[in-house]
């Protein structure tokens, strides 16, 4: 565990590096895009690898994030920073009162329940004319500004976003390392004995949908601020089913892998652009090739290197 | 301690238990005997709180638990060791017996006092079954079947339960490790512990325990102490087989 904080250390330093060795501007939205979705997908590990229940729908909970703080400063004029904490304390009631029935479900129905709730409000952003402005959506979202500072230009907005990612990713780290993260696990691998102990596994799976569901929504707002347009179509079901490939391509529970699977979905197509109309192709031969060769995710690539790199250590000793 | 009476249970259209009375007294070893299909499995899950409509009296040390949550329940006092023995099994061995304790660490401002007692309970179990000591850090699913009967009875010490219910602790195991188990209750038990134990090995289960109860098809057929029903034509015949009249 001592190991997985030195991680975080580094991998923050690399991260506050990242905007000084990136050639261009179009990189650097890339790499807000992935934080962004980091942020998600960290919340969708929580649900998808520890509490082990399958949302099909989080594009939902990030795009309702996205819309109410654009709705609240573009219609009603809110301060920005008012208006991302009325939109996550929306997300979060919208999760629990969606959540006590819908966790109910196991499975397969589960995940068409969750899917069906991700449809619904596809349909309404696009129908709610007045509100959303439909298919066209709504722009001149203003810049997040908090006291005064505003996040005006890409590299604060990379800070910002990046530092909340290593922040939220710290307190995952805290939660799994104690009771809570216990709990979880036992949950995940026999709920009835899980419950035979005490835990209130129900209370619990609906913590972790209601925490997933949060992040979203805080994922969307810092979308809509740092794009200042949005539209529905980032937020259908195909967002929602490429979340949970993010997070499986990764390696579900555990707490490396939607980082590494998100930032591998968000970079491998930019890769791929030089292979033209055939990116497509490619990026589904990548992914079946992964989910054959490494069925607990890319991280598990990284344990083998640490592992074989500590063995020749302490071989050359 | 633990009185239930006239308790009715089924799942669906179909009726398991029908009218079962049932008592435990404080310091017993009270075992419930009886074929595959009888309600023994059944009834410990109502006591529990893991079953919808039930139907008669479950008291708890003079409290009602009939309609509780689980959760309550084992607040109060009650832990099960499930059939399966319902280990974690990715999970250590320390882990595992660390969420036996999951209630009582529940909530903020833990005293060291607290903190002190969870660990001295850890101890105990250690003392019981050293074994597991040697295998902290071992995931549970890599143990043998007696050594994982051990970290789940161990598990359920860890809440500091009153009332202990075992579901057939003595299934797939060797004889050799049926004895220590079954050693290891009395032990428990003479520490203050409470026990109800479902078995189908009746035979070891009557010399364990103090008094005994014989269930089938849902109703209780038989009661008695150990020695009465070691004894009872009929439970000779149908439980104990011709093993037990040869010795």
């Amino acid at each position: 565990m001592k190991r997985q904080y030195q991680f975080l250390i580094a991998i923050s330093i690399l991260l506050f590096l990242v905007p000084w060795m990136l050639p261009n501007r179009y990189l650097l939205n890339i790499a807000v895009l992935i934080g962004i979705y980091s942020l998600i997908t960290i919340g969708l590990n929580l649900l998808l690898g520890y509490a082990g229940q399958i949302s099909m729908g989080h594009a939902a909970f990030y795009g309702i994030g996205a819309y109410t703080v654009s709705i609240l400063t573009i219609h009603f004029k809110w301060d920005t920073f008012t208006a991302l904490c009325g939109s996550l304390l929306l997300v979060g009631i919208i999760a629990w009162i969606i959540g006590k029935p819908i966790l109910r479900l196991k499975g397969h129905y589960l995940a068409m329940a969750t899917l069906g709730f991700g449809l619904i409000v596809e349909i309404l952003l696009n129908e709610m004319m007045e509100l959303t402005g439909g298919p066209q959506g709504l722009s001149n979202i203003p810049k997040l500004s908090i006291l005064g500072f505003s996040f005006s230009d890409d590299f604060r907005i990379y800070f910002l976003i990046w530092g909340l990612v290593m922040l939220v990713q710290w307190m995952m780290m805290n939660m799994m390392r104690g009771k809570m993260g216990r709990a979880f696990l036992a949950v995940h691998s026999n709920e009835l004995a899980a419950e035979t102990l005490g835990i209130n596994t129900s209370a619990l799976k609906q913590a972790a949908f209601v925490i997933s569901a949060v992040l979203a929504g805080l994922a969307g707002a810092f979308y809509a601020y740092s794009l200042n347009y949005i539209s529905p179509e980032p937020f259908a079901f195909n967002f929602s089913i490429m979340l949970v490939t993010m997070v499986v391509i990764g390696g579900m529970g555990n707490l490396w892998g939607p980082l590494i699977g998100t930032a591998l979905l968000g970079i491998i197509p930019e890769l791929l652009r030089g292979f033209k109309n055939f990116d497509i192709a490619f990026y589904g031969l990548l992914l079946i090739l992964i989910v054959i060769y490494m069925p607990k995710g890319v991280v598990s690539l990284l344990y083998w290197a640490v592992d074989k790199v500590s063995k020749a250590v302490k071989g050359g000793q | 301690m633990l009185e239930i009476g006239n308790l009715n249970a089924g799942y669906g259209q179909v009726e398991v238990l029908k009218g079962i009375d049932l008592e435990v007294r404080e310091g017993e070893i009270v075992t419930l005997i009886g074929p595959n299909g009888a309600g023994k499995t059944t009834l410990l899950l109502g006591i529990m709180g893991f079953l919808n409509g039930l139907r008669g009296k479950i008291l708890f040390r003079g409290q009602d638990i009939l309609h509780a949550e689980t959760e309550a329940i084992v607040g109060m006092g009650i832990s099960m060791v499930p059939e399966d023995r319902g280990l974690f099994g990715p999970l250590s061995v320390s882990e595992n017996l660390m969420l036996g304790a999951y209630l009582r660490l529940q909530g903020k401002g833990k005293s060291k006092e607290d903190k002190a007692k969870i660990q001295a309970d850890l101890e105990e179990v250690f003392n019981l079954f050293p074994i597991l000591k040697s295998r902290l850090k071992q995931p549970v699913g890599t143990l043998s079947g007696g050594q994982q009967q051990m970290v789940a009875i161990g598990r359920a010490f860890m809440s500091k339960p009153r009332l202990l219910l075992l579901d057939e602790p003595s299934l797939g195991l060797a004889p050799l490790v049926i004895k220590e188990i079954f050693k290891a209750v009395t032990v428990l038990n003479q520490n203050g512990v409470t026990v109800l134990l479902v078995e189908q090995n009746a035979n070891l289960a009557l010399k364990l325990a103090h008094r005994g109860y014989v269930i089938e098809n849902g109703r209780i057929v038989l009661t008695g102490t150990s020695a009465e029903l070691l004894n009872h034509q009929e439970v000779k015949q149908a439980y104990l087989g011709k093993s037990h009249e040869a010795g």
